[in-house]
């Protein structure tokens, strides 16, 4: 009896843990014995960090595993659409995950930059085809750390290498432009000091431009009323202007008409006008000659003017 | 070591040849043996796996929160219990009740000579004391190491649970993602071979006792450090093994 009882006890134990770790081991490595629902083929240049089982995200959420990673042949890389892709993953979804349409694309990706790789699945267009099973999806090879890491290295062995190898030239090429660089700090500074006067001027200029802009201002203001004041009256000035242009242009308008019709009436009085003017010059001429007779003899206008005697200069 | 091969060589004669010649295997002996081995050793093992969850997940969350990375806890408790401490914390838990208890009895056994009397009866020794110790061993120690992988996990969370305030869902997802099946698997290839190194060892040691009472002790306490030393150095070979070839 007791026999039995170490039996059932041990059996049972063994048979618990047996069921306990198959358990764990299908949590971890998922079900071996089920065929993956779908698979994605993509195609990755460098995939530090992924590994067999290793998860895939659709768009951030567990969407499946890595089924298999396989290297590929030179004569593949040399088909390949990217003939830097190296590695070939098979990407096996899960069966909740709905249909998937073209235009995925597949990254390494990780939470932070301690956590484990995954393949993270991203974009496609919803009105796109459905990807069919086993269809080949582009990827992209993110930027990693290590990658800047690397690019950093090699630019420090370049500088390095600039400044070992061209102890001759490469040094005394950096004081130079060191030297430059010094005298251009310097005028730098003046400029910096002579911009600074200015800069003092400038605030004087503008505080006066400010009391200007104020006076500036008062003055619109002014004139704002002015305008506002004499708006009535320049109108009605300028209503006035207006019919006085057009009385105007009315009398000019008759007094083109009088000119017209009196034109020949007109060129008779001118003649005679003319004829009268040089009768007047005849009549001034003597006039002025009696002036002067009389300036010189006054007794004629009592005696009369008598014979007198031409003086040279009346003569000339 | 010429004793200790000739025994292994012994053990293999009589756990896979000899069944085919009409000689079977001692299944009742072995039961009673993985009883005492491994079920009696539940308890023990389950605290010791317990503790050591907690106090992992409690040291883990210090340290990784100076990073604010406390959600890397579970990854920490997953990786250390299911690759190094599972197997190794199972197999000392093993070796001090026992291991010791192989030695102790099988010693016990060899200086009041009821090892000379198993011989005279015909009866071999290896065949009869030394195959169901270590078919028990070979079963129980990786049971053990299954149970303690799985207490010390909920030790685990339940410092990630009432301490750091995780959830369960998100607790077993973190576990499942980080660790992987190798993990689990190099684990128990470990605890396998702990199994063989602490039965082979343990029953060497007693089938060799000499000196009465006071060589029965002398060999009990070198069972248990040889045992000890042998499996830790065999840990860091499977370690170094399982370096190299997932990498």
């Amino acid at each position: 009896m007791k026999k039995l009882g170490d039996t059932a006890t041990a059996a049972t134990v063994v048979v618990c843990s047996a069921i306990m770790l198959v358990a764990l081991a299908f949590a971890l490595g998922g079900n071996p014995f089920r065929a993956p629902g779908r698979t994605l083929r993509t195609q990755f240049t460098d995939i530090t960090g992924i590994q067999q089982s290793s998860l895939v995200k659709y768009a951030g959420a567990p969407a499946g595993t890595v089924h298999s990673i396989r290297m590929l042949s030179p004569s593949e890389r040399t088909a390949s659409e990217n003939p830097a892709n190296t590695v070939e993953l098979v990407l096996a979804l899960n069966r909740d995950v709905p249909d998937l349409n073209e235009g995925l694309v597949a990254s390494v990706a990780s939470d932070t930059l301690l956590a484990d790789k995954f393949i993270l699945l991203d974009g496609g267009n919803p009105s796109a085809p459905v990807l069919a099973n086993g269809a080949m999806i582009p990827s992209i090879t993110p930027v990693t750390f290590d990658h800047i890491l690397r690019d950093l290295n090699s630019t420090l062995a370049g500088i390095d290498g600039i400044l070992a190898g061209g102890a001759d030239g490469g040094l005394s090429r950096i004081r130079e432009t060191l030297d430059q660089l010094n005298a251009a700090i310097t005028e730098a500074r003046a400029l910096i000091s002579g911009a600074s006067s200015m800069v003092e001027e400038g605030r004087g200029l503008v505080k006066n431009g400010n009391q200007l802009l104020d006076e500036a201002g008062d003055l619109v203001g002014d004139g704002r009323s002015l305008i506002a004041e004499t708006r009535e009256p320049l109108k009605s000035l300028l209503a006035e202007l207006s019919s006085a242009a057009d009385s105007l242009d009315d009398m000019a308008k008759r007094a083109d008409a009088l000119v017209k019709n009196n034109e020949g009436n007109l060129n008779t009085t001118i003649v005679d006008a003319r004829k009268a003017v040089a009768d007047l010059k005849v009549a001034a001429a003597s006039a002025r000659e009696l002036i002067d007779s009389l300036k010189a003899r006054p007794q004629q206008i009592i005696w009369g003017p008598g014979r007198q005697r031409r003086t040279e200069q009346q003569q000339r | 070591m010429r004793d200790y091969f000739a025994l292994n060589a012994s053990i293999l004669y009589w756990t896979f040849l000899a069944p085919f010649r009409g000689k079977a295997l001692r299944i009742a002996a072995t039961f009673h043996q993985m009883v005492r081995i491994g079920v009696q050793a539940v308890p023990m093992t389950a605290l010791t796996s317990l503790s050591i969850g907690v106090t992992l997940a409690m040291q883990g969350a210090h340290e990784l929160s100076r990073m604010g990375a406390t959600a890397f806890v579970p990854d920490l408790v997953g990786m250390s219990l299911l690759r190094e401490l599972g197997p190794l914390l199972v197999g000392v838990v093993v070796i001090g009740r026992s291991g010791s208890a192989i030695t102790a009895e099988i010693g016990t056994m060899k200086v009041s000579e009821e090892i000379e009397a198993l011989e005279v009866m015909a009866i071999n020794p290896v065949r009869f004391l030394v195959v169901p110790r270590f078919l028990a061993m070979m079963v129980m120690l990786p049971t053990l190491t299954v149970f303690g992988n799985y207490i010390g996990l909920a030790g685990g969370w339940a410092i990630c649970r009432f301490s750091l305030g995780m959830n369960t869902d998100a607790y077993i997802r973190r576990v499942v993602e980080s660790a992987h099946v190798m993990d689990l698997y190099s684990g128990m290839i470990k605890s396998i071979v702990f199994a063989w190194l602490i039965a082979t060892i343990s029953c060497l040691y007693g089938l060799t006792v000499r000196g009465g009472a006071e060589g029965v002790g002398r060999s009990t306490t070198n069972s248990v450090v040889v045992c000890i030393l042998s499996m830790l150095v065999a840990n860091a070979l499977l370690t170094a093994f399982f370096f190299v070839v997932e990498s």
